[in-house]
């Protein structure tokens, strides 16, 4: 007998949602419904908007099934103002699943990042796509966006950004965790939900998001993370598959531990 | 131009060559020359099954491909990954066609991951098809889901049991081709990549290989070959692998080159897993 894909599809919009979490910077998502076993766990698709005095950008861009709302709060977001880049962290749908209809709304913007392989999945948006490394600082005025190392990834041309003024870690696939929220608690920081995430919230969602974690050691991943926090201050942590976190230092013990007990699972 | 060769009873290969120039992550730095990506198409007397669209940039080939294939038949597609590679183009297919049933065994629905312009094209809901099931609902009762041994995201390998065919989608795709006029179906080991660019090539897109349990790998490794023979080895990109002889050795070969001594291994831990095949 032929069975219906599981997937349940997009949870209500929430009309919190973009919200500012730092100035000129916004949170923007769209939740889905997926059930794992006996429970159904409502997920993030979450993307942000950094504006500088000059120009503005987009990390990611959510899931083409939330284009509606994607382009509803993108547009609610830049307020009158263009989109300058679109900064997909890496060619996964979650992730940069809007570009093509992105490009056509904004047809002076930018695609940056490592954005090896875009020209066979889009060869019409080929004389838009601009390589980027590690190390690269993207000027938006009077703020910057530096390209990192995706310490935590899965597809292997990943990027994840730091923002130096506000000291946001734009962390796309690490950092995730699942919580079943109710509708209007979608645009609610990890630590402003009715229980804060356990490490075993952020352990289910990476030893299933990132399955590789199940076959590695971890150490090499989490001394990465030290290291890189070491040198940069950062005051919220903005994952895809989670909400914004302010508590980071917290939050990132959790992580590591959540990654050191998937192997144990 | 495209090229359409068959690879096995009712199972061809909608094949398309790119030229290798650095711009893509899962071919290494070093390699040169071409690299064929492919669309297979599976048939029965009714159906026309499309195993991953592809990307864009071959869309127009495999619209044309489908096409001359479809003779009045049911379209039906398959995603083995969510990943652009294989799916770019699926929008495009369900505004070219009407009644397309899609079939995965990823946790993500087909319908969430496209963009359609042409709405007026109706279809049925996807289809979810389990790990070690096969597609007997659709009329290929010999074609059965997978789980992988190796995979970065949602993914699934087919396996035809008539043809013996894999369908490895990200997996054994390192053998590139020298130049656009080699044949792309390797039926002799001669000339064949050695294991040192076979490492090379799945760790460009499975860079977590570098720091994996090997022993754990080996046993989900065995688990699933023990179980199956495989004559045809028919990734989503590179060079496919025929014959008895040849898919046996290269198997070998990437065993060897991916959990042999060259691999690291690190603290054994005991992890259940399901059988691959039921």
């Amino acid at each position: 007998m032929i069975r219906p894909h599981f997937a349940l599809g997009a949870a209500p919009y929430d009309a919190n949602l973009p919200r500012e979490i730092a100035p000129q910077t916004f949170w923007l998502s769209g939740c889905s419904r997926q059930p794992v076993g006996e429970e159904i766990l409502h997920s993030h698709s979450s993307f942000y908007m950094a504006c500088g005095t000059e120009k503005t950008a987009i990390i990611d861009t959510g899931n083409s099934r939330d284009w509606p709302d994607v382009r509803r709060q993108l547009l609610e977001a830049l307020d009158g103002r263009k989109l300058d880049y679109i900064i997909p962290t890496h060619p996964e749908m979650p992730h940069m699943g809007n570009l093509e209809p992105l490009a056509e709304l904004f047809p002076q913007a930018r695609i940056v990042g490592d954005i090896r392989n875009y020209h066979l999945y889009y060869p019409h948006l080929e004389d838009r796509l601009e390589m980027r490394h590690v190390g690269d600082i993207l000027e938006l005025g009077d703020r910057q966006l530096e390209l990192i190392e995706a310490i935590i990834h899965d597809l292997p041309n990943s990027l994840w950004v730091y923002d130096r003024k506000e000291q946001v870690l734009f962390a796309c696939d690490a950092y995730c965790y699942t919580h079943e929220h109710e509708p209007g608690q979608c645009a609610l920081l990890a630590e402003e939900l009715p229980q804060e995430p356990t490490v075993a919230d952020t352990s289910f969602v990476t030893s299933r998001a990132l399955a590789w974690t199940q076959l590695v050691d971890p150490e090499p991943y989490c001394q990465a993370l030290d290291a890189m926090l070491a040198e940069r201050p950062v005051k919220l942590i903005a994952p895809t598959h989670g909400g914004v976190i302010s508590n980071t230092k917290r939050m990132t013990e959790l992580f590591k531990e959540g990654m050191r007990n998937i192997r144990g699972q | 131009m495209y090229k359409v060769i068959e690879i096995a009873e009712r199972v061809s290969a909608v094949a398309n060559l790119v030229k290798i120039d650095g711009r893509v992550s899962w071919v290494p730095p070093d390699v040169t020359g071409f690299e064929p990506y492919y669309t297979y198409l599976v048939e029965s007397d009714e159906t026309l099954l499309v195993i991953d669209p592809g990307m864009v940039v071959h869309w127009p080939a495999v619209h044309a491909a489908i096409e001359e294939r479809l003779a009045g038949r049911r379209l039906m597609v398959f995603n083995t990954r969510s990943e652009l590679e294989c799916i770019a183009s699926l929008g495009r297919l369900m505004d070219s066609f009407d009644n397309v049933q899609t079939i995965t065994s990823c946790p993500l629905n087909p319908f969430d991951l496209m963009h359609r312009k042409q709405p007026q094209r109706m279809h049925p809901p996807s289809a979810y098809v389990g790990f070690g099931e096969s597609l007997q609902d659709f009329g290929f009762a010999h074609l059965h889901s997978l789980r992988p041994v190796i995979k970065m995201l949602g993914t699934s390998w087919l396996y035809d049991s008539r043809g013996k065919v894999l369908f490895s989608t990200d997996c054994f795709g390192g053998d590139f081709l020298a130049t656009p006029d080699e044949p792309l179906v390797r039926t002799t080991l001669e000339g064949a990549p050695d294991k040192a660019q076979l490492r090379a090539t799945m760790l460009a897109k499975f860079d977590w290989l570098e720091n994996a349990d090997t022993e754990l790998l080996r046993r989900f490794w065995d688990g699933l070959f023990d179980q199956i023979d495989v004559e045809v080895i028919a990734p989503t990109h590179g060079r496919i692998q025929s014959g008895k002889l040849v898919a046996s050795q290269v198997l070998n070969d990437y065993s060897d080159a991916l959990l042999g001594p060259v691999g690291k291994s690190a603290e054994r831990v005991t992890v259940e897993r399901p059988d691959p095949i039921n």
